[in-house]
């Protein structure tokens, strides 16, 4: 594609990522975000030592748990900027 | 210039390659403009007033935090937000996670602090404190020092792969590495203690999800630092795309002087007798902006508010002999009205001092005393009472009925500390085998009471009881925590 020119013939310097760039960074960063929230939220609330795990006690080491824990979060949160990504992506009107 | 993509970008995709089922309304859209071409921002380096600022808020920040991890504080770390023992030590204070109202009200109180500042100097803190900004300068500097000035840098991003290339930019990025390594590892040590981790990891004993995180830190690090940058702040920002709510025409804007600098044009035009304004168009100004914009174009999203372009537009005004303020922190209000921001302290309250800025205040003020009063009154003990379940009431001897109850004695405080225990509530109730509780500096005790009670006194069914802990050295010390008293028949 051309490169933007402004009304006096001169390039935008401004640098614009890619859509795959664009939406990696959409989906990633504001899920980023609300997992270490919801970890935030979640594990000062529930001490790790409480939890089970298919019945069985958590036996990792607390950083362990909240390690994973914040990792669950960030897939959950991340789905679900995906998908809200695909929906508005795919909107009929605007 | 080197335009183009740059290495490892996308290359650009055709608007009409994406897919839209449902073609119902033909959108005006700016697609095209998103998947143009990213070009790589080369700022120049500029120095005056605001830069000044900028590097005082870079070591500012910066010696806060890779100093406070090291700074001891009897004993430990001052600083410390021990993950796994579920307590934090800020400094004299230890919160525990019963004490997750202190994190809340801080949390709404660095929103509401953020929301004033916000109003009233618009984005100060995108362009002197957030991290973003302090480490994609940090991360600039360096780059500076080993690829030269922006000319240079231009030169060398245009030149082919050569040995010089390839020497200057390892040298960039082994830098960046470092130190984006080292600021993973200062991350990590607020969480874990940092002299116990950095014996770990001269000694390569580090925990595995210890050094998983430092890696991740280090490559958020010199990912967003070394090469986001202002695409962070433009495409991912939450903050950048809000503010506008919280600005009115009172708010401070760097902001360009439309009536005065235009038309633009050179001197050579001035000579010439065409009409020119004070703007010299030299682009000095934009060239020194971090995100590659125009300031000249009016207030845009994208502008940080980091003033480079102040500083740069006075230097050249100086050079040519106008007055400096081209380019300034002015205000909307001031825009329309045609006058300089701020000709008297008494204007500048007047433009401070309006309902927006005083309701912001007010409440932080109210919060903020809150925190400081739950804070200072805090009792710096905690207890948790729960009931026994595998014990149910049970009758013993001297017709007496017996609840035992578990009971997690928390002190909060450095010092070990001993404690009474009684009961009240219930007439003629009273513990067993009672003894002072000691439990050590800024640790929990669980003991087992038995509480027991005349089982006439009592009508079947749930009574409520009372636990009174008393601090034995300090009157003040006491915690009154409620349970209930089974009586089974």
């Amino acid at each position: 594609m051309a490169e933007i020119l402004d009304d006096r013939g001169r390039g935008d310097t401004r640098r614009k990522p890619g859509g795959g760039v664009r939406l990696f960074a959409l989906v990633s960063w504001p899920s980023f975000l609300v997992a270490a929230l919801a970890e935030m939220v979640f594990f000062s609330v529930v001490s790790p030592r409480e939890l089970y795990l298919l019945g069985e006690p958590v036996y990792f080491s607390p950083v362990a748990t909240y390690s994973i824990g914040f990792f669950g979060f960030w897939c959950a949160t991340g789905a679900s900027s995906l998908l809200t990504a695909w929906l508005s992506e795919k909107l009929p009107i605007r | 210039m080197a335009a183009g993509p740059s290495p490892g970008g996308n290359t650009p995709a055709p608007a009409v390659k994406r897919a839209r089922v449902i073609p119902i309304v033909e959108a005006a859209s700016e697609e095209g403009d998103l998947y143009a071409a990213r070009l790589k921002i080369q700022p120049r380096s500029i120095q005056g007033r605001f830069n000044t600022v900028r590097w005082a808020m870079v070591w500012l920040t910066q010696l806060l935090f890779y100093g406070l991890a090291w700074v001891p504080w009897s004993g430990r770390q001052a600083v410390l937000f021990d993950l796994a023992e579920r307590k934090f030590y800020i400094f004299g204070l230890v919160l525990w996670p019963q004490d997750v109202v202190y994190l809340a009200l801080l949390l709404i109180i660095s929103a509401l602090g953020l929301f004033l500042v916000t109003a009233v100097a618009g984005r100060v803190w995108c362009g002197y404190a957030c991290p973003q900004s302090v480490y994609t300068e940090i991360f600039m500097w360096i780059e500076r020092r080993i690829e030269g000035d922006r000319s240079a840098r231009l030169k060398l991003d245009a030149s082919p792969l050569g040995m010089r290339k390839i020497g200057l930019r390892s040298a960039k990025h082994g830098a960046w590495a470092i130190l984006a390594l080292w600021t993973g590892f200062t991350f990590v040590g607020y969480f874990t203690p940092i002299r116990e981790l950095a014996a770990g990891v001269s000694v390569g004993t580090v925990g595995s999800w210890e050094g998983f995180w430092m890696l991740f830190y280090a490559a958020f690090t010199y990912i967003f630092a070394g090469h986001m940058r202002e695409q962070v702040c433009k495409y991912m920002c939450p903050y950048a795309r809000f503010q506008g709510v919280m600005f009115d025409p009172d708010t401070l804007i760097v902001s360009y002087d439309t009536a005065r600098g235009e038309p633009r044009g050179s001197r050579r035009k001035a000579a010439e007798g065409l009409p020119v304004g004070d703007c010299v168009d030299c682009e000095w100004c934009v060239q020194v902006c971090p995100t590659g914009i125009d300031i000249r174009n009016g207030l845009q999203y994208e502008c940080i508010g980091c003033a480079l372009c102040i500083d740069a537009c006075d230097q050249v005004m100086d050079k040519v002999g106008r007055p400096r303020g081209l380019i300034a922190y002015s205000t909307e209000r001031s825009q329309l009205e045609g006058k300089p921001a701020h000709e008297s302290w008494r204007e500048v309250l007047a433009h401070i001092l309006r309902p927006r800025v005083i309701l912001y205040s007010s409440l932080l003020l109210f919060i903020c005393s809150g925190f400081a009063w739950a804070l200072f009154t805090r009792v710096p003990v905690k207890v948790n009472v729960m009931r026994d379940r595998a014990s149910l009431a049970r009758e013993v001897e001297g017709g007496k009925i017996e609840n035992v109850y578990r009971l997690r004695i928390m002190n909060t405080t450095e010092l070990p500390r001993r404690f009474a225990l009684d009961v009240e509530g219930i007439p003629g109730a009273a513990i067993e085998d009672m003894r002072e509780i000691e439990v050590e500096a800024a640790g929990s005790r669980d003991i087992s009471v038995r509480v027991r009670v005349d089982a006439e006194v009592l009508a079947p069914g749930s009574h409520p009881v009372y636990f009174n802990l008393q601090a034995v050295d300090a009157p003040d010390v006491r915690v009154h925590e409620k349970a209930s008293f089974l009586q089974p028949r």
